[in-house]
């Protein structure tokens, strides 16, 4: 599984890419590097643009102008589908799940695609005996066992969240963008999430929105801070710490806030 | 883990829920049932069960769309009749001997020419979602129903076409009771094959798209040509129900495109009970027969049917079969909390119809706009062989007074209740 | 040529009719969301209520009370149908409006039958304005566009410039926003579909008395004012417009000519080919002007998807 870390090739990134909405451009010519195999966060105060920057990223919407690269080639205008064929999974801030299924055939769901059975008619899904069990090994991953048979739309809201996580691992992805996997959370829970995080991403590239600075600090290998729809540092942790324009724009004002 | 492991796990994690001895005993003993009913019923009351399935059916396959990926069409009928065209067409082939497939076989082709045109409508029909799907659908039903009477090779114009079916293999088809056998096997497959369907990857994706169609995009599915595929299903299973009602009655005319046609799916399904797979076939099974029997001893069926389905998608949007569901897991203690309203309830209903029905019919006649019913010149009715003036005061104000009684105690039973519910639903959450 | 403009003068007032009904239904979706199908419904309705007080209360006053009437028709229908299903979400409420249609219907019939009723234009309207060449036009039709003309205007002229006006306007393109500004955005919507009723209602007891007034008007002019809308766009008023004299003028268009579509094949050298095939295609385009309407809202849809003005997607 582990591949070796190239740090040099470029996973996943932006060129000057610019978004409006009708009159109001939100993002502002962001250039950003995802690193092949590294773990990068990207922070910045709400409405700065992060959930944006991911829709962008994951093709969800266009760009008004610049490109999006994955693997060194142009996505821009792709299918959300064709973007996840090749690789890249998404998470949403807002829980998106499958309400009338259950939490086991949610992440089922997930193991299909992976198996290429999408329009396998000729047998019951419960026959597919790799999908059945790689559903079960994210089922444990995500640690929903207890859940399995309930209907996902009637699980709590943190077991949701853990859903939301499983379904974006199910598709075995190579670039995992998740938008505040742990929001909502109990502090437990967040823990065991952000480890988990930690070793499904282990020779994956990460790019993670987070507003725990802590565990920003212990799991990102870089980070990026966007504000007002611009990147103003893109450092190792230690580095955007000392970096004083963010101490100004960013972690003064979190700090203050707590 | 072990394979025992994995099994009993399985059956657990997955909604589809386990059959029991029971279950499996009472599905084999409708088969058994329905396989019998020739020997045991007169023929026309077989052409009314041939009409009953096929409704039943095609309730299924429109709910298909619906029940999965929350589509609803508007103009099924096109599929309907194009299937019913089909068959014609393929028996006076095979009456002029050019094609040789067995009789039996020919509702098949309903089924294939529905699949086909399925496939392109449902192409074009699923690049939008929501209000602009029901529209495309109702526009293409309304285009054919606009092509087909003026197109007369392919649908016979306004007169329609018929055709025979031929002998096979020592059948002649020439009774009703061969025929019901040939199509209730028809409809069996039809079900077993939708029921197949929503068991396969693909149709655990259907439902998903009905859920979250955008999650289901950025997990790596074209999730327009899944769409497309189960519109064509729900087309194929329609078109064989329109081959199969082809086959019964020989015919078939233009009129089978027009929009009755698509609105009777709509109907039955919600009448039935959408999110419960038998909830389309008992409301199309149960509401044909309603008509078959009704429209007989009465001209207002579609108005009463009318009135149903607003008041059903008014207070009970979940339809009869979802209702029955609900209470099917009820306590016992549960049931002797409700019994009282649900009895004030339901003989209020039964007064309800029965002097809505009986003022209904009688002003119907009263209004003279019915070429067919009226009264007779002394201005008496005969209704179930009971004769009485039409405009006598005593019969009206006692009408009115059930009428408005039995809406009181509907309404007061229906609050009753509700309060109730709404205690148990908190004890279960409670207990959680 | 005299042939023509008349065929356009038609096609026009016959767009402004189609918009008098189309304005309501497109607005209610615009606000709640749904296309209401008994929109068909109400228009039958007025022609059935025009018919029945122009014979009590004289012609004129029997159009006005017969709009009142199907407006708090629907006003009814919004305040205590649609909004006890609306929870259920709007699939649930496009099938209730679609159930109102078939009561709506079955209604009818069971108090007129299922024949046309002689529902006349009046003696004081029934002469002709003015002829060109051998061809007389008759003046109840100048009225009908007047009538549309007049409440397009006034419709316009509300929307514009007061208050409610811009209340409706804003609630068509976010409702949850003019919700939270604390406008009484229940109140407007019972107000827009009780217009919208009562302007299709009016467009009813007004064409009605010129064109037959039976059962089936309904679902005919409700599935032509739904194309209308489709191809204008949800909820927009302008697109509305547009695609009501686009369809009005087109469809009285087709009906004058006499060429069919194998005659048109034959220009590329098909012609015997389509006459082979025969059906539509052997059969004269003005019989076809009846598929029209669902041909374009099909072209429409699948060429630019929103509708000619529509933002919503
Ligand atoms: N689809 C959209 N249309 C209009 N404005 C949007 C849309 N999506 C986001 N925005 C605006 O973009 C800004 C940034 O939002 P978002 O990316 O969600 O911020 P963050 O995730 O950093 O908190 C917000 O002001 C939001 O209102
Ligand atoms: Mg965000």
């Amino acid at each position: 599984m582990i591949k070796s870390n190239s740090c040099d090739e470029i996973a996943l990134a932006a060129r000057n890419v610019r978004k409006s909405f009708g009159s109001t451009e939100i993002i502002r010519g962001v250039n950003i590097d995802i690193r092949q195999g590294e773990r990068h966060a990207l922070i910045g105060p709400n409405g700065a643009g992060k959930s944006t920057m991911f829709n962008l990223l994951s093709a969800a919407f266009a760009p008004t102008s610049g490109e999006i690269l994955l693997n060194g080639t142009v996505i821009n205008g792709l299918e959300p589908a064709e973007v996840n064929r090749r690789g890249l999974a998404r998470s949403f801030q807002i829980t998106s799940i499958f309400p009338r299924l259950t939490t086991f055939e949610n992440l089922r769901i997930g193991a299909f695609a992976r198996y290429g059975v999408r329009f396998n008619i000729l047998s019951t899904a419960n026959r597919l005996r790799k999908a059945n069990e790689e559903a079960d090994r994210l089922l444990r991953l995500v640690r929903l066992e207890r859940v399995a048979s309930e209907l996902a739309g009637n699980l709590a809201y943190s077991d949701q969240r853990a859903l939301e996580l499983g379904l974006t691992l199910a598709t075995d992805p190579r670039v995992i963008l998740l938008d505040e996997p742990t929001a909502g959370m109990s502090r437990e829970e967040a823990e065991y999430a952000t480890s988990l995080i930690r070793t499904v991403t282990e020779g994956r590239t990460l790019l993670i929105v987070e507003h725990d600075l802590d565990v920003v600090f212990s799991l990102a290998d870089r980070m990026s801070v966007l504000v007002h729809g611009q990147i103003i540092a893109s450092d190792t942790p230690a580095e955007v710490k000392r970096n004083a324009e963010v101490q100004e724009a960013y972690l003064g004002q979190e700090a203050a806030a707590c | 883990m072990t394979a025992t492991d994995l099994n009993i796990e399985d059956s657990n994690r997955t909604s589809a829920r386990k059959a029991p001895g029971l279950g499996l005993l009472l599905i084999t003993g409708v088969t058994v049932l329905l396989f019998t009913l020739p020997l045991l019923i007169p023929p026309v009351f077989l052409n009314y069960a041939i009409k009953m399935m096929v409704a039943g059916l095609f309730a299924l396959a429109f709910n298909l769309l619906w029940s999965h990926a929350r589509l609803l069409s508007f103009g099924h009928a096109a599929y309907y009749a194009i299937g019913a065209f089909a068959v014609i067409h393929a028996l006076s082939l095979s009456e002029r001997g050019v094609l040789s497939i067995p009789t039996p076989l020919i509702p098949m082709m309903g089924l294939i020419a529905g699949a086909l045109i399925g496939l392109v409508v449902g192409y074009l029909a699923t690049v939008r979602g929501g209000t602009y799907f029901a529209m495309i659908t109702l526009a293409v039903g309304e285009l054919l129903l606009s092509i087909a009477p003026k197109w007369e090779a392919v649908f016979g114009g306004e007169s329609g076409l018929s055709s025979m079916r031929m002998p096979w293999a020592g059948l002649t088809f020439g009774m009703v009771g061969e025929v019901y056998i040939v199509v209730l096997i028809w409809c069996l497959f039809g079900l077993v094959l939708l029921r197949w369907f929503s068991a396969t990857p693909l149709g655990q994706i259907a439902l998903a798209i009905g859920d979250n169609e955008k999650r289901l995009r950025f997990l790596g599915y074209r999730t327009h040509a899944v769409k497309t595929v189960i519109f064509s299903l729900s087309a194929a299973v329609s078109g064989l129900a329109g081959g199969l009602i082809a086959f019964a009655m020989e015919s078939a005319s233009f009129e089978l495109f027009a929009g009755a046609n698509s609105a009777m799916p709509v109907m039955h399904t919600f009448l039935g009970g959408a999110d419960v797979f038998l909830g389309p076939i008992a409301g199309g099974m149960g509401l044909t027969l309603f008509s078959e029997l009704a429209s007989n001893a009465s001209r207002l069926w579609l108005l009463y049917m009318g009135v149903i389905f607003v008041i059903v998608m008014m207070f009970a949007p979940e339809g009869l079969a979802g209702f029955i569901s609900r209470h099917v897991k009820l306590s016992l203690t549960c049931w002797r909390l409700l019994i009282a309203d649900y009895a004030v309830f339901l003989s209020g209903c039964a007064g309800l119809v029965l002097s809505g029905v009986w003022m209904a019919e009688v002003s119907y006649r009263l209004m003279g706009t019915s070429p067919i019913v009226g009264l007779t010149p002394d201005g008496t009715i005969t209704l179930f062989e009971w004769t009485f003036s039409a405009t006598s005061k005593p019969l009206w104000f006692a009408a009115v007074a059930v009428f408005v009684l039995s809406l009181f105690g509907v309404l007061a039973a229906a609050k009753r209740a509700r309060t109730t519910w709404l205690t148990i639903g908190q004890k279960k959450d409670g207990l959680r | 040529m005299e042939m023509l403009s008349i065929s356009l003068l038609n096609g026009t007032i016959y767009g402004l009719l189609l918009f008098m009904i189309a304005a309501g239904l497109t607005l209610i979706f615009g606000m709640m969301g749904v296309l209401n199908f008994a929109h068909g419904a109400f228009y039958m309705l007025g022609a059935y209520a025009g018919y029945v007080l122009s014979a009590r209360v004289g012609f004129f006053p029997g159009l006005l009370v017969a709009g009142l009437i199907v407006a708090a028709i629907g006003a009814m229908v919004e305040r205590y149908m649609l909004r006890s299903v609306h929870a259920h979400g709007h699939a649930h409420e496009l099938l209730l409006t679609f159930g109102l249609l078939f009561v709506f219907d079955e209604i009818v019939k069971f108090f007129f039958g299922y024949y046309p009723v002689s529902y006349r234009v009046p003696e004081t309207l029934s002469f002709s304005v003015f002829r060109i060449g051998s061809l007389e036009y008759p003046a109840y039709r100048l009225f009908v566009g007047l009538v549309s003309i007049g409440f397009f205007g006034a419709l316009v002229l509300i929307l514009r410039f007061t208050r409610i006006g811009l209340v409706v306007r804003a609630a068509v393109h976010k409702p949850m926003m003019v919700e939270a500004l604390g406008h009484n955005v229940p109140l407007v919507m019972l107000l827009v579909f009780a217009v919208g009723a009562g302007m299709a209602g009016l467009a009813g007891a007004v064409a009605g008395a010129f064109y037959p007034t039976s059962p089936a008007m309904a679902s005919e002019i409700g599935t032509i004012v739904f194309v209308v809308v489709v191809v204008g766009g949800l909820g927009s008023l302008g697109g509305a417009f547009i695609a009501s004299l686009m369809i009005g003028i087109l469809t009285t268009l087709m009906v004058g000519v006499d060429t069919t579509l194998a005659d048109t094949l034959s220009f590329v050298g098909f012609g015997s080919w389509g006459k082979d095939i025969g059906g539509i295609f052997a059969v004269p385009l003005s019989a076809s002007a009846g598929t029209l309407p669902f041909a374009l809202m099909l072209m429409v849809l699948l060429l630019r998807p929103a509708g000619l003005m529509g933002e919503r997607t």
